[in-house]
């Protein structure tokens, strides 16, 4: 569908790689499934810089968040790490729609003091990600915005994630030496 | 091509190279870059009319479809030309050979009869030629890890968790060159980590070592290079441990696999030599078990030729070789010695013509027996029609395979071998056909239809009884002189759907037909279907889309373990359809190449062999890294 949306229009393309978007926002995770039996989701928080690519957005995101034990098994913190593709669909003047996609690795780090169990202390799995942003632009520069994002961890059984986030974020011409980077 | 002496001569080469290559399916360092391949044996996914199989995501048995990996693995390895004769007990791994994957320029895969070097590979071959280092200090690597899925992450502390798998590498190679426009050396290393850890094969791997020890499989490797005044040589050593699965013994064996390899060439004039030494070792690690497969494979050859013109009518190249292979096994250790002195001429015609032409003979003295070697391939240029025809009459010691060694003796503790009663064939035979039809050069389409016949064929027959006290399989081996036919058929499809999308088919199938079962049960594979789609908008942005079908693989062998354990072993695998993606960017320039690729995105938990792992859905991420100093040449990164 974002490819048909990127499709139909052309107009969104930029000059690639011409600025990057700072933005942290705070996160926390709203669902239920057999993993909250087990484990309390605590707040968290993500960081993620998106930059123009030949069509739509680049971005990287660095999460983290903590699920805390609520029975015998050891709370963790989850690093999420992930690189991605959205498109900006402009809604007025002020305030854009952005779906995106992301894939990458998110990385368990198990409480030693609760884990009964011999074995790795870590646990790193692939991550797939769906999210829908939507922004207000304040100023020239700055914008807050809200998001509902999926997460798929590929474990067995399946992590099925949903999260919901509110931050701010900043946009900032790239420099000569990011664009050489990235080029 | 630098062709400072006879014009005559240069376009015999061009000519003699288009004629080599209208059957290769060429890979070159791009295509592996936009693919994710970060481990040799990833090639096999990228190659249009080759199956394999595993039993731990490692240590690939790949065969071109239409011949057989376990009981007749023919095809052979060249790098830059020269042989790699690195198996060992029919055990030949691309991960386990001492290449770094940065130094590939172009992979040549031929699935059909070839001449490399004045040899003749009837099994099909892969030919890995490295680039020459640019001039000035070059500094290329690739680091890369994936991560399997399937894992029960946080739920192993519940009661919804199984057995953790772990992940794939981390994968290191780099190479460091330093050249000049006439001479270059380099070095290369590469490290490798693979964890044997899914739940199928955990039990029987856990029995190794009793489960004191992980089952991770280990790879080190060095390698040399380097060329001055037109002679180039070449060598290298690697290391694998820990574990290998043998057909002969059911069982993955605790072995430490040491190769290692020199090669030396000169071509100028109207002359040239080359030769190559390589080796092969297991030896058998500390195990509960007290199972041992010490073997050492020696392979040492040298040829010489030169060429002439005949009246400027005809090409002549005649060279002769002889080949020294060994092998040491046994308790107390014995060494058993196999001799071969061949001699060979090429003819190809010295006009310009839209016929080409190359007919290769030799005759053979292996070990006293002699033997003989035909081989006429034609192609006309215009109709893009290529004919192939070969004969081929020599001792089961020219193959230098595991048929051979356990003939000569070789046996192993807790393997069974039995010996066909009438004996071995002094010569086997083999006669080969194939067509082939390719037609335009952007839009390009490629038929092509085959038939191989086998006579006194020697090759292994596996029986895997189950073990109901153990976890793993009695196998009882049955070595046989055997006779059929395999008629086989492909067709490749390349279609640029626009410019920035080009959508390449292929499809190969296998029909082998014989009176005797252990001919036919060899061919586990008969049906393969491909379809990739390389959607590169630019050159620093490619989106590579690959999707495989395999079909259904019938193992005969394990009949009898299937029959008393259904649940866990199949004689029948049923086919698997396949999709891989890979995003990759150049950055910095042409310094840095970042790639993610995801194998198996439908996540089919798949099983490639009766006795092997099911693995799913693999995310790998590689970063590709070149640097050099100030130069004039253009990059070849």
């Amino acid at each position: 569908m974002l490819l048909l949306i990127l499709i139909e229009v052309p107009s969104y393309a930029q000059a690639p790689f011409s600025r990057l978007d700072l933005s942290v926002r705070a996160v926390q995770n709203v669902n239920r499934t057999v993993l909250h039996e087990y484990w309390q989701p605590a707040k968290g928080i993500k960081i993620s810089i998106a930059t123009p690519f030949y069509a739509g957005d680049w971005e990287v995101h660095f999460g983290v968040h903590r699920f805390n034990a609520s029975t015998d098994a050891p709370g963790f913190g989850a690093l999420w790490i992930s690189s991605g593709w959205g498109i900006r669909i402009p809604l007025g003047d002020q305030i854009i729609l952005k779906p995106s996609v992301a894939i990458g690795n998110y990385r368990m780090s198990f409480d030693d003091s609760g884990t009964r169990y011999s074995g790795e202390s870590s646990e790193s799995d692939f991550v797939g990600s769906m999210g829908l942003m939507l922004s207000y632009t304040i100023g020239k520069t700055w914008y807050v915005f809200g998001q509902s994002e999926y997460l798929r961890i590929q474990t067995q059984p399946l992590m099925h994630l949903w999260f919901v986030s509110a931050g701010i974020g900043i946009q900032v011409p790239s420099g000569n030496l990011v664009q050489t980077l990235l080029e | 091509m630098t062709c400072s002496w006879k014009a005559l001569v240069c376009l015999l080469s061009v000519l003699a190279s288009s004629v080599l290559s209208a059957s290769a399916q060429v890979l070159t360092a791009d295509d592996l870059a936009r693919a994710g391949i970060v481990r040799l044996s990833d090639l096999f996914e990228l190659a249009d009319d080759w199956v394999g199989s595993s039993t731990e995501g490692y240590h690939w048995a790949i065969t071109p479809l239409g011949t057989s990996w376990e009981a007749s693995p023919d095809w052979k390895l060249f790098l830059d030309g020269h042989p790699l004769h690195l198996h060992a007990l029919n055990q030949q791994s691309l991960n386990a050979l001492p290449v770094t994957l940065e130094e590939i320029c172009e992979v040549h895969l031929h699935a059909t009869p070839v001449l490399v070097d004045g040899a003749l590979v009837h099994g099909g071959a892969i030919q890995i030629h490295r680039c020459v280092p640019t001039k000035g200090i070059s500094l290329h690597g690739t680091v890369s890890a994936g991560n399997e899925t399937g894992d029960p992450g946080p739920y192993k502390y519940t009661n919804y968790g199984g057995q953790n798998v772990d992940r794939t590498g981390p994968t290191l190679h780099g190479s460091l060159a330093a050249a000049t426009t006439k001479a270059h050396v380099r070095v290369q290393a590469a490290t490798d980590e693979h964890h044997a850890t899914d739940p199928r094969i955990r039990s029987r791997v856990f029995q190794l070592y009793r489960g004191q020890k992980d089952a991770r499989i280990l790879y080190r490797a060095l390698g040399v290079d380097g060329r001055w005044l037109g002679h180039s040589i070449s060598a290298g050593s690697s290391q694998v441990e820990d574990l290998t699965f043998l057909p002969m013994m059911g069982r993955e064996i605790p072995l430490n696999r040491e190769s290692m390899y020199v090669g030396a060439s000169f071509s100028g004039g109207q002359f040239g030599y080359s030769f190559s030494r390589s080796a092969t070792r297991l030896v058998t690690r500390p195990n509960p078990d007290e199972v041992s497969v010490d073997f050492t494979q020696r392979h040492a050859q040298v040829r010489a030729y030169a060429t002439s013109s005949l009246a400027n009518l005809f090409e002549l190249e005649y060279g002769v070789r002889a080949v020294l292979t060994d092998a040491t096994f046994g308790s107390p250790p014995m060494r058993h010695t196999f001799r071969t002195l061949r001699m060979d001429a090429t003819l190809t015609p010295g006009f310009a013509s839209p016929y080409q032409l190359q007919i290769m003979t030799a005759l053979a003295r292996d070990n006293g027996v002699l033997g003989f070697e035909l081989f006429a391939q034609s192609r006309h240029v215009r109709t893009g029609i290529d004919l192939q025809l070969l004969l081929r009459k020599r001792s089961l010691g020219s193959r230098s395979n595991f048929s051979y060694w356990a003939v000569s003796g070789f046996r192993s503790s807790d393997a069974e071998i039995r010996l066909e009663p009438k004996g071995v064939p002094r010569r086997e035979s083999l006669y080969a056909a194939d067509l082939t039809w390719t037609t335009g050069t952007k839009r390009i389409v490629s038929v092509r239809a085959g038939i191989r016949t086998y006579k006194d064929y020697v090759r292994p027959y596996y029986e895997s009884l189950l073990d109901s006290t153990k976890t793993y399989l009695q196998a009882v081996t049955h070595i046989k002189a055997t006779r059929g036919q395999v008629a086989r058929t492909s067709l490749r499809i390349h279609v640029p759907a626009s410019s920035t999308l080009m959508l390449k088919m292929h499809s190969s199938y296998a029909y082998p037909w014989s009176d005797q079962h252990s001919f036919r049960d060899a061919w586990h594979h008969r049906l393969l279907v491909g379809l990739r789609g390389e959607f590169q908008p630019n050159d620093r942005f490619s989106l590579d889309v690959l999707l495989r079908y395999t079909g259904s693989a019938v193992w005969h062998e394990y009949e009898t373990a299937a029959n008393e354990n259904p649940e866990f072993y199949a004689m029948r695998l049923p086919g698997t359809l396949h999709l891989h993606l890979t995003v990759q960017k150049r950055l910095w320039k042409d310094h840095l190449r970042l790639s993610a690729t995801m194998r198996n995105v439908l996540d089919h938990p798949q099983l490639v062999h009766p006795a092997g792992a099911r693995t799913r859905s693999v995310f790998l991420v590689a970063i590709r890294y070149a640097f050099r100093t100030r130069s004039t040449d253009s990059s070849q990164f």
